[in-house]
């Protein structure tokens, strides 16, 4: 698999947030690039603004400074409703501790992302068989979540996350609720999808994952230590810039 | 999968929820139904005696002070002993300008006399011109074993080819409570005073005051009364589309001015009014009713929508739109709000049909009208949706990053 061409570039990403009206600095000048068909790792301590740096990319939470571009395009330059289209035809998204909709069965989870789309049913409904066949759970179309393993849950996450066939994927800590052989199975299915042309961004604690991954991105106190450096952008802020975006 | 399936499978998830708020918007259009189908039929019933009362004016002298019931309308301050009028204010009565306006005219004299030793009402006229004043009066027909059932008279009104008895001096018409009272039946014979009559014709009971009384000629009640030459009551069936009431009413007192003459429309028009009271009431009640039910579907889907803050925030992570999640909001609020107004159409259609009792003797004619259900639903639906907007344009801005907490 060819792994070039920039599918994602964030440039001087910043974000403060304000918890009880002081300034937190959650990103400080985060810079780095995702080629088309990579599959990257981040991971760092909590607090160290690798949640933020997925929502941004994500497109649900608007940066206080800096771009974050996917395939060329100034993701935060659209409206909010045109970022939900956006969203829905670019990302997939899998969250922690699956989020599936309690109500709706494992096949109507996995055609929600559809639900909008010009397809009709049928169509909708054999795009999501069909890739509910992929991850291994077809079996189990018509449960509902609660009837479902924890590892059945997440590949119908997982299921869900691409059944709109995106270009980039986005999982947050998605095996932090399995047990070890369930995690692995998970990040075999994860490097499947991967090797399949899927980039992959990852946010994750577990060290194990990043070895599914082709590179790791190590965060720390809203920066970027490791991983993402390319050419042109710089890792981290400049010397000097404290955690707390005020006390400088 | 759709947003409208979305929504639906949303509302069976929590079925007790909704079906609370259900109820409430079910109570509120049912009331509403309700109060609109009673005073709808309570303005039929002003219809329905204001078309059966031929008479709609009576004279009286002007010193009585007994009420006098009229087709269900009560009439004040007819003295049943007054003898201020006379035949021969009769005659004055036919020299009225507008005098080609009265269709029938009953004079009557009423009084009070001991029919096998029981005090009743006794009035002398002539039936056949009581007929033509009360189209509902008509005798009453005793069915002989093995005799086909009469067809039934769902109008209580008198057949056409039904005419009236002309009674001698000693023949009499009772009423049916009367004639219950006495244990009297037709062709027997009662004694009036000391005199004995036949019983020619029992009435037909009306819920009227023909059903106490004895109704003779006039010659034999001013023999047994003693009032010769006087009257009692004198009813009057005026076209008013040919003169107006004031002006009719007008030229009878200036014709008889020791008399009182009473437009029985004017008693219409003031019942009338108090069912325009009621009604006002009624529907101020139904409307707080169904504004507290609309304003519990609004709570409920806030509540739910505050509930599902990750799920929507799920929604939205997912490629859903604003105005996505607005419209399955909207349309949860829609389904419980057009649900409501079509359980609370059949449910208030249902209470009048059991409350119309209390308010009249006779049997409701509630109908079920496509053109109010159709309504009633529509009501109901856009108050719901309304009420549901604000919540939906609540979940509709609810921020992904926050809903799914990413910091």
């Amino acid at each position: 698999m060819v792994k070039e061409n920039s599918l994602v570039r964030a440039q001087q990403l910043t974000k403060i947030y304000y918890p009880g009206g002081e300034p937190v600095a959650a990103l400080r000048g985060v810079s780095f690039e995702i080629r088309r068909g990579e599959a990257v790792a981040v991971m760092g301590a909590s607090g160290s603004g690798k949640s933020t740096l997925l929502s941004i990319i994500g497109g649900l939470n608007p940066p206080g400074g800096g771009k974050i571009l996917i395939d060329d395009l100034d993701l935060y330059s659209l409206s909010a409703e045109r970022r939900a289209d956006f969203r829905r035809e670019y990302l997939g998204f899998v969250f922690q501790q699956f989020q599936l909709i309690p109500y709706l069965t494992a096949l109507e989870n996995v055609m929600l992302p559809l639900t909008t789309t010009a397809y009709s049913g049928r169509v909708k409904k054999e795009m999501a068989e069909a890739v509910l066949e992929q991850v291994g759970v077809s079996d189990k179309s018509r449960r509902l979540p609660n009837e479902l393993s924890g590892g059945e849950q997440e590949r119908v996450a997982i299921a869900r996350a691409v059944v709109n066939a995106p270009p980039l994927l986005l999982a947050d800590e998605p095996t932090g609720s399995l047990d070890s052989q369930t995690a692995g199975e998970i990040m075999d299915l994860f490097k499947e999808l991967n090797d399949s042309g899927l980039t992959i961004l990852m946010v994750t604690h577990n060290p194990d994952n990043s070895l599914y991954m082709d590179r790791t991105i190590m965060m720390q106190d809203g920066m970027l230590i490791s991983g993402g450096l390319e050419e042109g952008f710089p890792a981290v802020m400049p010397a000097g810039s404290d955690r707390r975006a005020g006390g400088q | 999968m759709t947003l409208f399936q979305i929504a639906l499978n949303n509302l069976r998830r929590r079925k007790k929820k909704a079906l609370l708020a259900l109820v409430a918007l079910t109570l509120g259009a049912a009331a509403l139904v309700a109060v609109f189908s009673l005073v709808g039929e309570m303005e039929n019933e002003i219809n329905r005696q204001l078309t059966e009362l031929g008479a709609n004016v009576v004279i009286t002298a002007d010193t009585g002070s007994l009420s006098f019931s009229y087709g269900g309308i009560i009439i004040p301050e007819l003295h049943y002993d007054a003898e201020e009028l006379t035949v021969a204010d009769l005659e004055l009565l036919y020299a009225l300008p507008d005098w080609p306006a009265v269709l029938a005219v009953s004079p009557k004299l009423v009084g009070i006399a001991a029919v096998n030793g029981v005090d009743l009402a006794i009035v002398g006229g002539s039936l056949e011109a009581e007929y033509a004043v009360k189209p509902w009066l008509h005798l009453h027909v005793e069915e002989e074993e093995g005799a086909e059932h009469e067809e039934e008279n769902p109008t209580g009104m008198r057949r056409p080819d039904e005419i009236a008895p002309d009674l001698s001096n000693r023949e009499v018409v009772i009423g049916k409570i009367a004639a219950e009272r006495l244990e009297i039946k037709e062709e027997e014979l009662i004694d009036i005073g000391g005199t004995e009559f036949l019983v020619v014709g029992i009435l037909s009971p009306n819920g009227g005051s023909e059903d106490n009384q004895v109704f003779m000629n006039y010659e034999a009640a001013e023999l047994l009364l003693g009032k010769a030459g006087s009257l009692t009551v004198i009813e009057l069936a005026v076209d008013f589309s040919r003169v107006t009431e004031e002006r009719m009413l007008g030229q009878l007192e200036t014709a008889l001015p020791q008399a009182r003459a009473t437009s029985v429309r004017q008693a219409i028009i003031g019942r009338n009014e108090l069912v325009g009271t009621i009604s006002r009431y009624g529907f101020s009640a139904a409307l707080l009713i169904f504004f507290s039910g609309v304003f519990l579907v609004g709570l409920n889907i806030y509540t739910a929508v505050r509930e599902r803050t990750r799920e929507i925030g799920i929604f939205r992570a997912i490629g859903f739109r604003g105005a996505h999640i607005f419209r399955i909001i909207c349309t949860e609020g829609l389904l419980l709000s057009a649900l409501g107004g079509l359980i609370g159409y059949h449910a208030g259609l249902l209470a009048a049909y059991q409350i119309w009792p209390l308010f009249s003797g006779h049997d409701p004619v509630v109908v079920w009208d496509p053109l109010l259900l159709a309504l009633t639903v529509l009501i109901t639906a856009i108050t719901g949706v309304l009420a549901t907007m604000l919540p939906a344009r609540f979940a509709a801005a609810i921020d992904p990053a926050e809903a799914l907490r990413f910091f």
